[in-house]
This record gives structure tokens, sequence and C-alpha cells, in this order.
């Protein structure tokens, strides 16, 4: 037994534990990726043809209302809504980004904290917005990097948001 | 001119030139071909290396002899060349099917939990006084993956070739004995009866492009194991393009048969008494066993790891199908399972990392030859 041996074998067998656990880990998480870009793809294009198929207006029969009224959804156009779910939005995102930013890894690439749900990470949060001189408690959960769910009052909302140059959301579909 | 009746037939008759080892290896081989008729322990490698192996004994046969002898040109040129086991890997990408582990990509990190049998062999072979490169090349038996194992010993030891051939098929074939124990002993009835959520549906697309993207990650991390994985994801996209019919199935028919022959004829070929029969062929053997009973160990405690931290729990019997022994781990866990609980299917839970080890054990072979260097 030479210890020469030992050694060398003691340090290709950690180095060949770490390799192959870092390859196949980055595997998993690019097939991980992979699978949800094509399956958000996927809704995204079932969502487009329920809504082609909701707007065809020669469906006539007692039934296919029935599928239209499920499907199509009503487009809140409130003005007070839509301001303290978009002031909702802000706060969540503000709050989440500076909780974020604590990491090193994220102060460096800010801009991943908006994939992450990507890898299934979802933010979850209740506030308290003060909007017109009174205070509402309002709970907001991330989606995706666009859209999220908003609870308050009892309603909830659904939420397909774009961003402006400073990053502050602008709602272009409340539902 | 004297014509000597004795010395012509002393030197022309076999029977007069036989050894106790030739005897021995013919015994060895032998055993091999009713294992392989009888039980049918991998009786498609088994046959092939245990016949010629009785072939190689008979004495004054010059089957092996250089320059023109049949085995010798196949194991010169087809199995010392590497070409054997990687058109075998080619066949084995285009019989693949990696959906359970596009569906639950978990998998793979199972896949290289078992790889610790591999390493563990290792360390033991090198206590036991063999060099780097001869314990490398054992300890790859525990990856249960044997055209890896003849591909990396063929780089790293050829003087081995033989035992760890045998090993690694052998082992493989004594799956379902080797590794039930191993289970029980590290699970619980409880963790046994684990039931797993039923795997989503994978898409064409998908399966079109995990060979692709397969391919790129480990080639740009491990050039070393771009000969073994680039083969298997070629033949797997064969498969799942589903435009080249006639050369997926020729890869995993035609060419599979005929370099499984040439694989069995080759190794078989270096089964003689003088290069088989030392002490070190016995160690190999033994280590064999340690490789495989601790690479499944590795994979069930790491599944136990990974529902410490899980919601949602996976049965730990699935980390021992994370040896490669493509599907007789998986079959093994399966049937562990329906044991507990008639209902429980895993099978497809249990393929995942099944199909995930065929990837670590070439990974874990591709950082061998970057370290030690091969041929």
């Amino acid at each position: 037994m030479d210890p020469l041996s030992l050694y060398t074998g003691a340090y290709v067998s950690l180095i060949g534990i770490v390799i192959v656990f870092t390859i196949l880990s980055i595997l998993a998480l690019t097939i991980e990726i992979i699978s949800r870009i094509l399956y958000r793809r996927k809704r995204v294009i079932e969502a487009k043809e329920a809504i082609v198929e909701a707007k065809k207006p020669t469906i006539e029969s007692r039934e296919s209302k029935a599928i239209l009224e499920t499907k199509a959804t009503k487009i809140v156009k409130d003005p007070d809504t839509v301001a303290l779910v978009s002031a909702a939005i802000t706060a969540f995102n503000e709050y989440k980004i500076s909780r974020l930013k604590k990491m090193p890894l994220f102060k460096e690439f800010p801009g991943l904290t908006r994939i992450l749900y990507l890898a299934g990470i979802r933010f979850k949060g209740k506030l308290i917005v003060s909007l017109g001189g009174s205070d509402k408690e309002v709970e907001v959960e991330e989606i995706d990097s666009s859209t999220y769910t908003v609870r308050v009052g009892g309603k909830t909302y659904r939420v397909i948001a774009r961003y402006d140059l400073e990053g502050k959301p602008i709602i272009v579909r409340l539902e | 001119m004297e014509l000597d009746i004795f010395s012509l037939l002393s030197e022309n008759i076999g029977l007069f030139h036989i050894t106790v080892g030739n005897i021995v290896m013919i015994a060895v081989g032998l055993l091999l071909v009713y294992l392989a008729i009888k039980k049918e322990y991998e009786p498609l490698i088994l046959l092939p290396i245990g016949i010629t192996a009785v072939l190689v004994n008979l004495p004054l046969q010059t089957l092996t002899e250089p320059p023109y002898g049949l085995l010798f040109l196949v194991k010169k040129y087809l199995i010392d060349t590497e070409i054997v086991p990687l058109l075998i890997f080619l066949g084995l990408g285009a019989m693949t099917d990696f959906g359970p582990l596009i569906a639950n990509p978990k998998s793979l990190i199972l896949g290289a939990a078992a790889q610790l049998g591999v390493f563990i062999a290792l360390m033991t072979a090198l206590l036991l006084g063999f060099s780097v490169k001869e314990a490398a090349a054992i300890g790859i038996i525990g990856g249960a993956d044997g055209p890896t194992t003849i591909y990396l010993t063929v780089k790293l030891a050829p003087h081995l070739l033989a035992a760890n051939a045998v090993a690694a098929y052998s082992y493989m074939s004594l799956v379902p004995l080797i590794q039930p124990p191993v289970i029980k002993a590290l699970t619980t009835r409880e963790e046994r009866l684990i039931r797993m959520k039923q795997l989503r549906p994978v898409s064409k697309t998908e399966k079109i492009l995990f060979p692709i993207v397969t391919m790129i990650v480990v080639g740009f991390m491990v050039p070393s194991a771009i000969p073994l994985i680039g083969m298997i994801m070629i033949g797997n996209l064969f498969r799942e393009s589903g435009v080249v019919e006639r050369l997926s199935k020729a890869a995993s028919e035609e060419l599979m048969n005929i370099v499984t022959i040439f694989l069995g004829l080759g190794v078989g070929s270096t089964m003689r008494a003088d290069l088989f029969l030392r002490p070190q062929t016995l160690m190999i053997i033994g280590l064999g066993a340690v490789a495989f009973a601790t690479a499944t160990a590795g994979g069930v405690l790491f599944a136990k790891l990974i529902n410490l931290f899980s919601k949602e729990k996976i049965n730990p019997m699935i980390g021992a199908a994370g040896v490669s022994a493509v599907p007789m781990s998986a079959r093994v866990v399966q049937s562990l399972a329906s044991k507990e609980d008639p209902n429980n299917y895993i099978l497809m839970h249990a393929m995942g990392p099944n199909v995930a080890g065929v990837i670590g054990t070439a990974v874990v072979a591709g950082v061998f030859l970057s370290l030690l260097g091969g041929g």
C-alpha cells in the first residue's frame, strides 16, 4: 500500500464526487428549466386557443353558452381597484427585491430575481396598502414574472403586468 | 528420413500440452455458459464470453496468436481501439427511453449518488495494493455498466480487462440477489410503502432536446466523457427524432447484436489461464461485490437524505436503481415495492435514476480519464 497512491485515490474520488454531482445537478436544472419554458408556452397557446374559442359567435346552444361563461373573464376597469392593485404589486416587488438583495448572488445579478419562478420558487405576501386615506389588507401571489394573483376584500384578481423603464408595473390586464 | 511418432504426437496433440490452469479456465468458461443458459444470467454477453474462454484454453489453439488469429484481430482492432464499447453505447442510446428521467429530473441526483460505490471500491482496491489506474478501472464496476467498464479498463488497465468484464457482467446479472438485502437493511417498512405521484407525460420536443442538451452540457464540463455520452445521445436522438427509424432500428438491433458478439469474443479471448488465473482476479471479483453493494447503499441513503428536506416524499428504494444495470435494478425495486404493497407501482420512478446512472457512470469514467490519463 503506497501512501501516495492512497492520497491520489482520495483526491480523484473527491474531485469525481464533486464533478458528477455538479454536472448532473446542472443537467437536472437545465431539463427542469426547458420543461417549464415548453409547458409555459403550451399553456399560453392553450389559453389563446380558449380565448379564440370563447369569441366564436357561431356557438348558440345552451351548453356552449355555459362553456363560454366559464372561460370568458371580466376585465376590471375601475380606476380605484387598478390603482390599489398596482400599488400592492409595486410594494410587493420592492419588498421582495430588498430582501433578496441581501444575498450576494442577487445583489450582483438583480435580474435573477425575476426568473426564480422558473426554478419553481414563487413568492407570496400580505401587505397593508394605504390609498386615498384608507388602509387595505392585500394578499399578492406571484405566478410568474408578469402574472400575479391579488386578493383584496374577499375578491380575487388575476393581474398581467408589464414594467416601465424604472421597473414599476403597468397593469395591462386585470380580471 | 526418420519419423519419430512420439515426438510428433507430443507436439501436435493438445492433450499433451494441457495445464492445470487450462483445466480451471475451461471449468470457469463452462460455468459461465451454464449460468447463461440455465439461469439466464446476462446470456447475451456471458454465453459468448464463457464459450470463448473454453476455446482459448484449448492447448495449441492459434485463434489468439498474432498476427492473423481471429480472436487476436477482434481484440486488437475492435476492443483495444474502443470501437465495440462505443458502438454498444450507440445501440444503448437507441434502446433507452429517457422519459422517466425528463419527467423527474431529480432522478439525476440519485444517479449521481449511486456512483458512491465506484469511489468506495476504488479506495478499497488501493488499500489492497492495486495501483491508482487499476483501482479506478476496478471501481467503475460499481457503476454497473458493462461497456463503460470495458472502455475505461482498456484505457487505464488493459491487463485487467477479462477480470473486470466478467465481474461487471456477472454482478449485473446478480443484481436481484445483491440489492434486496442492502435495500431492506437501509429502509423501514414505512419507507418502502411510500407511494409516489404518477409521472407527468413528456412531450416529443423534450425528448428530442434531452440528448442534444445532455451532450452539450456534459461535453463542456468533462470532454473525456464525450465519446461515451456522445454515442449514447446520438443513438437516443435517432430514436426520439422519429424520422430515422431505420437507423434507430439498425443501431438498437442489427448493430447492437453484431457488436455484442464481438465484445463477447474479444473479452473471452483474454481469459487465457496465463492472463486470468492470478490472485488479483479473485480480489477483483470480491471488489465488484463491494462496489455493487455500496453503490446500492449510496443511492438509497441519498434518497433518504432528500426526503429530510423535501415536502413530497420519494420512496427511498428508487435510489438503489441509480446503479445503472438497466432495467434490472428498476425491476428489483418494483418487485420489493410490490411485496410490501401489491398496488404500489414505482417502476417508472425507478427507471429515472436507472438511466441517470448510465450518464453518471459515463461522467465518472470521463473524470477518471481526465485525472489519470488513458492509454
